[in-house]
């Protein structure tokens, strides 16, 4: 039997929102009254919605073509994916100009045609770039050296 | 009566004329044309990215600079498809097919020169129709209650979908998921926290900004790793700008049907460029004596599509700025922008904030005539960027965005989302989901609460008040036919095809 597997699998994706937001505001969110709403009231009907939207797709999902995926740039995803995490972790002890280095190697080996002499240039250029730019022209407040070191 | 109007792109262009706003219009035109030059950056990306940066800015700047960019990507995006057989945006997809051709003949020049001026001609024209029609709109919002609201809403959520290319279900199931990432936060009625797992971070909400970029940038960088291959960079000689008598002659009928067709799918929810620009080519197609020639280098379909997508791209203002309803995601990021300046978009802005309105819609005009400057005798100049390979700019755009997202609160919380609905977003791309109905779902999702809550509470919690007011009715019957409609068989076939470049 033909199946479209994109359609299985977003409408367990829908599902699983529908059932975390369901689940929170029963569980911790009072409903109320029609005429005078709780905060659990207007998410649960929408993740009802979400529910029925979801088994219809699933439903359709039965006996239309399957369709590729595609490729999936499992390295790619993984560099740039991790790369908010790092400038996260980074910025308050780092400093600006370490930050932007960091993740700018870092994303930039997420091509697989990325090479040393390219991407070092780019993220000595990218940390002074945005040094300039967001903290002296345009005034951001952040330290763009390591503030442990500075002082 | 409506002489007013003059007075009010008077207004508009003294707000638009000092020397900020000109230099913030002529920013936003070359980054436009910039993105709209390169493959694989969007307008919707690069406005999220900018988004942080404009909160500097006085709100009319703001505003002046964001629309330049989504408008001259379209500007921008011409040039790649016709030079490269590539839509440099996603609007001038269609623009390839003719475009391409012509250049391949040697016409480039005048497919290039056609495409500006077409789209300068569609761009006046737009901005006297939004000078013209945003007041009435305007008086009609202001007499809406908080039920007429919330099937206004419903209304513009559902039409945004139903005219969007892909699986209706599939798109009602992501406003649905937009809405209830929305709620994250403090219920503003009680101050309950919600969905925050006891973290005071998440109190503020999630940011709509890491939440577009994510959703935007992320997946289009994600994309287009998928398959690394070089650029085909062989652009075509440009030769000389002038069109011929004939060109122009041939032109001017495609250039004022296509400004009237984007002008209109432009005020629609889920119109804007893209449709716009299809629309306006299957038409032409439709009824040029010429018909045989397109495909082949028919400069109709060069100007139709293009006169279209610009026209499309300025009345999708209408809406956001009178109703404070987007129709499309950039709407949903510039609606964003008021917001984070405390400005509320509705019907309010033009009585309260009038040289921000005007000061906008006349920056436009302003905007496109520094556009056809910018991109005829400089557009050789501009293809040299083509030679930029996209591995040194997607480390640009991380780079930008998390430092844009960080600097709104110095919030580490809201960089990491980037990273959360980059990877929901790339997921649900790959199954075919469209991401723009989730994004406009999350913006509108409060609104929407909102005003059922009051609606309830002024109606003593009989649901029946959004049926028995007859605005509300009405707007929640042209809703249920949309979708009833366009769940018709035939119907769904031909919506298919619209988008399918034959």
């Amino acid at each position: 039997m033909k199946v479209n597997r994109k359609d299985v699998a977003s409408a367990f994706i829908f599902l699983a929102i529908s059932g975390f937001f369901a689940m929170y505001s029963l569980g911790t969110l009072s409903m109320g009254r029609p005429s005078q709403m709780g905060p659990g009231f207007f998410p649960v009907a929408v993740a009802a919605i979400l529910a029925l939207l979801a088994l219809i797709i699933l439903m359709k999902s039965f006996g239309s073509e399957d369709t590729s995926i595609g490729a999936w740039p499992l390295r790619g995803a993984v560099f740039i994916l991790v790369a908010p995490l790092v400038f996260a972790l980074m910025i308050r002890t780092a400093g600006l100009a370490l930050t932007i280095f960091a993740i700018s190697l870092l994303t930039a080996y997420a091509s697989q045609r990325m090479k040393l002499t390219i991407a070092l240039p780019l993220a000595v250029g990218l940390a002074v770039f945005c040094a300039i730019v967001f903290i002296w022209a345009l005034g951001l407040v952040m330290p763009i050296l390591p503030p442990a070191l500075v002082y | 009566m409506e002489f007013a109007f003059l007075d009010h792109l008077g207004l508009g262009f003294a707000t638009a004329f000092t020397i900020g706003n000109l230099g913030y219009c002529l920013v936003g035109a070359l980054l436009g044309t910039l993105i709209g030059i390169l493959p694989g950056v969007g307008p919707a990306a690069t406005i999220a990215m900018l988004l942080p940066v404009t909160f500097t800015l006085s709100p009319v700047s703001a505003l002046i600079m964001l629309s330049g960019i989504y408008y001259g990507a379209q500007y921008g995006g011409s040039t790649t498809a016709v030079l490269l057989n590539l839509p440099g945006e996603s609007a001038s997809a269609v623009t390839t097919i003719d475009g391409y051709q012509m250049a391949r003949r040697g016409r480039a020049g005048p497919a290039l020169a056609i495409a500006a001026l077409g789209s300068f001609a569609a761009g006046c024209f737009a901005t006297l129709l939004i000078a013209l029609f945003a007041p009435p709109l305007t008086r009609v919002a202001l007499m809406f209650g908080p039920a007429e609201y919330f099937s206004l809403i419903v209304l513009g959520l559902i039409a945004s979908v139903v005219l969007a290319r892909g699986s209706l279900v599939k798109a009602l199931a992501m406003i649905a998921a937009g809405v209830l990432f929305g709620m994250v936060g403090t219920d503003i009625y009680t101050g309950a926290a919600r969905f925050t797992f006891g973290t005071t971070e998440m109190r503020e909400g999630i940011s709509f900004v890491a939440v577009a970029i994510g959703i935007f940038g992320i997946s289009e960088i994600l994309r287009n790793l998928e398959n690394e291959r070089d650029r085909d960079v062989s652009v075509q000689p440009i030769g000389s700008l002038m069109p011929s008598r004939e060109d122009l002659r041939r032109s001017a009928g495609p250039v004022a049907r296509g400004t009237v067709i984007g002008s209109l799918l432009g005020i629609l929810p889920g119109g804007g460029a893209l449709l716009s620009s299809f629309a306006a080519y299957a038409l032409e197609k439709k009824i040029s004596p010429r018909s045989s020639e397109f495909g082949h280098g028919a400069i109709e379909g060069v100007a139709a599509p293009e006169s279209a997508n610009n026209a499309g791209s300025q009345t999708a203002f209408i809406p956001m700025l009178t109703l404070g309803i987007p129709g499309n995601s950039v709407m949903a990021l510039m609606m964003a922008t008021l917001i984070m300046q405390g400005i509320v978009p509705g019907p309010a802005v033009m009585g309260n904030y009038p040289e921000l309105f005007w000061g906008v819609i006349a920056s436009m005009w302003i905007g496109n005539l520094m556009l056809v400057v910018l991109n005829l005798p400089l557009v050789g100049l501009w293809v040299r960027l083509l030679k930029v390979p996209y591995f040194v700019l997607f480390p640009c755009i991380m780079a930008f965005s998390a430092i844009g997202v960080y600097s709104m609160a110095l919030s580490t919380f809201d960089v990491i989302y980037i990273s959360v609905f980059g990877l929901i977003g790339y997921t649900l791309v790959k199954l075919d989901c469209e991401p723009a109905p989730f994004v406009l779902g999350f913006i509108l999702g409060p609104m929407l609460e909102e005003n059922l809550r009051r609606a309830m509470l002024v109606s003593r919690g009989d649901f029946s008040v959004f049926l028995t007011e007859p605005l509300s009715a009405a707007l929640l019957f042209l809703a249920a036919l949309a979708i009833l409609i366009v769940s018709l068989p035939t119907i769904n076939r031909k919506r298919d095809e619209v988008f399918v470049e034959d």
